[in-house]
C-alpha cells in the first residue's frame, strides 16, 4: 500500500510538472516564426504534434495518479539521503569551478571528497587517489588524446 | 568474393584494430563483472577516447566492450548472485547454486562458452541479414522511413517499460528535447533563446552520459553507505573449460538461447535481459528435467549466457541497416559513428561497404578474443569485483565531464549532461524509463524530417503514410505494439490479482 500511494503522489506531482512544462513549450512553439513556402510545413509543425502527445500523456499519468490503482511493483530504490543530495551539489560546484581553477584544480579536492562520501577513510589513500586520479586522466586526455582540458590557475606551471 | 567483404576484414584484423578489440573485451569483462557498473558506463569511460581515434579502431574497441561486458556479468551473476549486468539475471538463478555446490569453475566455463557461441550465432546472422536487409531499406521513401522510425519508437517503449504512458511520456520529453536547435529542414532557429551553444541542438551523447552515469553515482553511493563498498566473493574457481559430457548438454539449450536472442535483439528495445529470460523458461519447458533448473543446473546457464550475448549481434542488425539502435549501446555506436561523419543506416552499405564489413568482422573478433580472455584470465578477473567503488565512482564522475566536454571543446554540454544528469534522477524517482528518451533523441531528427519531407512530396496529404505497403506494416505494427503493451499490463494485473 505503501508503495502504491508514493507512486501515486509520484505520478501527480510528474503530471502536473510535465503540464507546466509543456504549457510554457505550446508557448514558444507558438512563437516560432511561420514560413509561407507552400505545401511545406512549418517549423512549428512537429513541436505542435509534440504538444498535442504531451498534452495527451500528461492528462493520462494525471489520471492514473488520482483515479488508479497502481501496479504493485517494486519501485526502485530511494536517493533520497543527504549525503546523495550534497554529492549533487559537490559535483555542481566543480563543474562551476572548472574552467576557472582548471581540470587538475578543481579535481583533486573533488575526488577527495567523493572518495570520502564513498567510504574511503584512511588518508593516505584518499589524498594518493584524489592526487593520482585527475594527474593521471590529465595527461592521458591532454597528451594521450588531445583533449584540451583547461589548465586554469595551473596555465604558465603545465603544459 | 566481394572486395569489400575482403577490405572490411582486413581493417578489422590490422594490429591496431584488434588491439582495441582486446583491449575493449577485456575493458567489457571488467565493467561488466562488478556490480553497479554497466555496459553503457563502460562505453562512457572510453567514449572520449573514440574520438580521437580511426573509426575502425574505435567501434572494435566499443564492439569489444559491448561483447565483453555482456559476458561479464555473468561473472558477478554466478560468484555473487548479483548480476553484473540487468541481461545476467537469468543466469544467477543456477549459476549461483552450481557456485555454493562448489562448481564455481564449471558455471563460469559454462557461461564463457555459451556467450561465445551465442555471439558467434548471431554474427552469422549479422553478416548474413545485414547486407540483405540494408538492400531492402534502401528501396523505403519518406513515408516508409518515417513509419519504420515511428515503429522502432513505438516498440521500444512498449517492451521498456512497466507502464506503457510512462514510456511514450519518455520518448515524447526526448522529442521535445530534439526540436531544440535549427529545424532539420529549414534550418530555422527553435527554441535556442539566442543561445549559440544551442543551435545545434543536444548532443545525444551528452545527454546519454548525464541519463545513465549520475543517477548510477546517486545509486552506488546510497549503496556505498550501506556498507556495499566492494564486493568479495570466496568461492574457489578450479577448471574452468567444460568437459564433453558438459557440452553436449549444452547443445539444445544453447541452440534455443542463440536463436532466441538473435532474434530478439533485432527488435529494438527488447534487450538482454527479456531475451536471457525467454531463453530460459523455453529450455526449461522443453526440459527432460526441468525440476533441476533453479538448483544449479548447466542448462540454466547455458540458455540465458548465449541468449544475453546473441542479443548484441541482432541489435547491430537494425542498427548499421536501418540507423534505429536496440539499445542504450547501439545508441552510442551511432553516435561514434557520426562522430567521425559515418551515418549508420542503408547507405552505408551502399557507400562505404568496406567500414560496414569491418564493423562486422571486428564483432566476430570480439568474440573470439573474449573467449579467450575470459578462458584465460577468470581467475585473475574476479579478483576485481573487490575493487573499491571509493576509486571507481570519482574517476567515473571525472570521466562523464571529460566526455562531454571533449565532444566540442565545450563547458556548455558539461552543464547540459549535469542537467540531464537530474533529469534521469527525476525519471528514476517517477519510475519513468531513460531508453525511450535517449533513442526519440537519436532519432527524432531523422523521424521528423522524413514527416515533413513525405508531408511536402504529397502536398499534405496524410493518406500518404496509409497508401504505401511497407509504411503501412510498420504503421499496422506500431500501434499492434502499443495495444500489446496495454494488453500484457491487463493481464499481469489480472494474474497479481488471481495470485493476492
Amino acid at each position: 500500500m505503501g508503495n502504491q500511494s508514493h507512486m501515486s503522489f509520484r505520478n501527480v506531482t510528474a503530471a502536473a510538472v510535465l503540464l507546466a512544462v509543456t504549457v510554457i513549450y505550446a508557448y514558444l512553439t507558438s512563437q516560432l516564426p511561420a514560413r509561407t513556402l507552400p505545401n511545406t510545413p512549418d517549423p512549428s509543425f512537429f513541436p505542435w504534434i509534440n504538444t498535442v502527445l504531451a498534452l495527451v500523456l500528461s492528462g493520462a499519468l494525471l489520471y492514473q495518479g488520482l483515479f488508479l490503482k497502481q501496479n504493485n511493483y517494486p519501485l526502485e530504490e530511494d536517493t533520497k539521503s543527504s549525503s546523495a543530495y550534497l554529492a549533487l551539489a559537490i559535483f555542481l560546484v566543480f563543474l562551476i569551478a572548472l574552467p576557472y581553477l582548471g581540470f587538475i584544480l578543481a579535481a583533486v579536492p573533488f575526488v577527495a571528497v567523493f572518495m570520502w562520501f564513498y567510504g574511503e577513510q584512511r588518508k593516505k589513500v584518499l589524498i594518493t587517489g584524489a592526487l593520482v586520479i585527475p594527474v593521471f586522466l590529465y595527461l592521458l586526455f591532454r597528451h594521450g588524446f588531445g583533449v584540451m582540458l583547461p589548465r586554469g590557475l595551473l596555465a604558465g606551471l603545465i603544459s | 568474393m566481394n572486395p569489400e567483404i575482403l577490405e572490411g576484414f582486413l581493417q578489422a584484423s590490422l594490429p591496431m584494430s584488434m588491439i582495441a578489440t582486446a583491449t575493449g573485451s577485456l575493458l567489457g569483462l571488467v565493467v561488466g563483472m562488478i556490480p553497479g557498473m554497466t555496459i553503457s558506463t563502460g562505453i562512457i569511460i572510453v567514449l572520449p577516447a573514440t574520438f580521437v581515434l580511426d573509426p575502425v579502431i574505435s567501434i572494435s574497441l566499443l564492439l569489444g566492450l559491448y561483447v565483453g561486458g555482456m559476458m561479464g556479468g555473468s561473472f558477478a551473476a554466478v560468484l555473487l548472485n548479483i548480476p553484473g549486468t540487468p541481461s545476467a539475471s537469468a543466469t544467477a538463478m543456477d549459476g549461483y547454486p552450481m557456485s555454493v555446490r562448489g562448481e564455481a569453475g564449471r558455471a563460469l566455463g559454462t557461461a564463457i562458452v555459451a556467450s561465445f557461441i551465442g555471439g558467434l550465432f548471431s554474427f552469422c546472422c549479422l553478416y548474413f541479414i545485414a547486407p540483405l536487409l540494408a538492400e531492402i531499406a534502401l528501396q523505403f521513401r519518406a513515408p516508409d522511413l518515417f513509419s519504420l522510425l515511428f515503429f522502432g519508437l513505438t516498440i521500444i517503449c512498449s517492451f521498456a517499460a512497466k507502464s506503457l504512458v510512462k514510456g511514450l511520456l519518455s520518448a515524447v520529453i526526448g522529442l521535445m528535447l530534439v526540436t531544440i536547435g535549427q529545424d532539420p529542414v529549414m534550418g530555422t532557429a527553435r527554441f535556442t533563446f539566442g543561445e549559440v551553444n544551442l543551435m545545434a541542438g543536444v548532443h545525444f551523447l551528452t545527454a546519454m552520459i548525464g541519463l545513465f552515469a549520475v543517477p548510477q553515482l546517486v545509486e552506488n553511493l546510497a549503496g556505498s553507505q550501506k556498507g556495499q563498498s566492494h564486493t568479495r566473493t570466496q568461492s574457489r574457481i578450479a577448471s574452468v573449460l567444460p568437459d564433453l559430457k558438459q557440452l553436449l548438454r549444452m547443445i539444445k539449450p544453447v541452440s534455443i538461447g542463440s536463436f532466441t536472442g538473435s532474434f530478439l535483439g533485432i527488435l529494438p528495445g527488447v534487450g538482454g535481459p527479456i531475451a536471457a529470460f525467454i531463453s530460459y523458461d523455453y529450455t526449461k519447458k522443453l526440459s527432460r528435467n526441468p525440476q533441476d533448473f533453479g538448483k544449479g543446473c548447466v542448462e540454466g546457464i547455458a540458455a540465458p549466457e548465449s541468449a544475453n550475448n546473441a542479443v548484441t549481434g541482432g541489435a547491430l542488425i537494425p542498427m548499421m541497416t536501418l540507423g534505429i539502435p536496440g539499445d542504450p549501446v547501439t545508441a552510442i555506436l551511432i553516435g561514434a559513428l557520426m562522430i567521425h561523419g559515418l551515418s549508420p543506416g542503408p547507405l552505408l552499405f551502399m557507400e562505404r561497404g568496406d567500414f560496414a564489413y569491418s564493423v562486422i568482422f571486428a564483432f566476430f573478433w570480439a568474440n573470439i578474443f573474449n573467449l579467450i580472455i575470459a578462458l584465460s584470465a577468470v581467475r585473475l578477473l574476479v579478483k576485481l569485483l573487490s575493487t573499491p567503488k571509493a576509486l571507481l565512482m570519482p574517476t567515473i564522475a571525472i570521466l562523464c565531464v571529460v566526455g562531454s566536454y571533449s565532444l566540442r571543446n565545450n563547458f556548455f554540454d558539461v552543464y547540459v549532461m549535469f542537467f540531464f544528469g537530474l533529469l534521469g534522477l527525476a525519471m528514476r524517482w517517477l519510475d519513468m524509463p531513460v531508453v525511450p528518451l535517449l533513442l526519440a533523441l537519436v532519432l527524432g531528427g531523422q523521424l521528423e524530417e522524413h514527416l515533413r519531407v513525405a508531408l511536402t512530396g504529397s502536398r499534405g496529404d496524410v493518406s500518404i503514410f496509409f497508401t504505401s505497403p511497407v509504411s503501412l506494416l510498420f504503421l499496422i505494427l506500431s500501434v499492434f505494439s502499443i495495444f500489446w503493451s496495454f494488453y500484457a499490463a491487463r493481464l499481469g494485473k489480472k494474474s497479481q490479482q488471481m495470485t493476492a
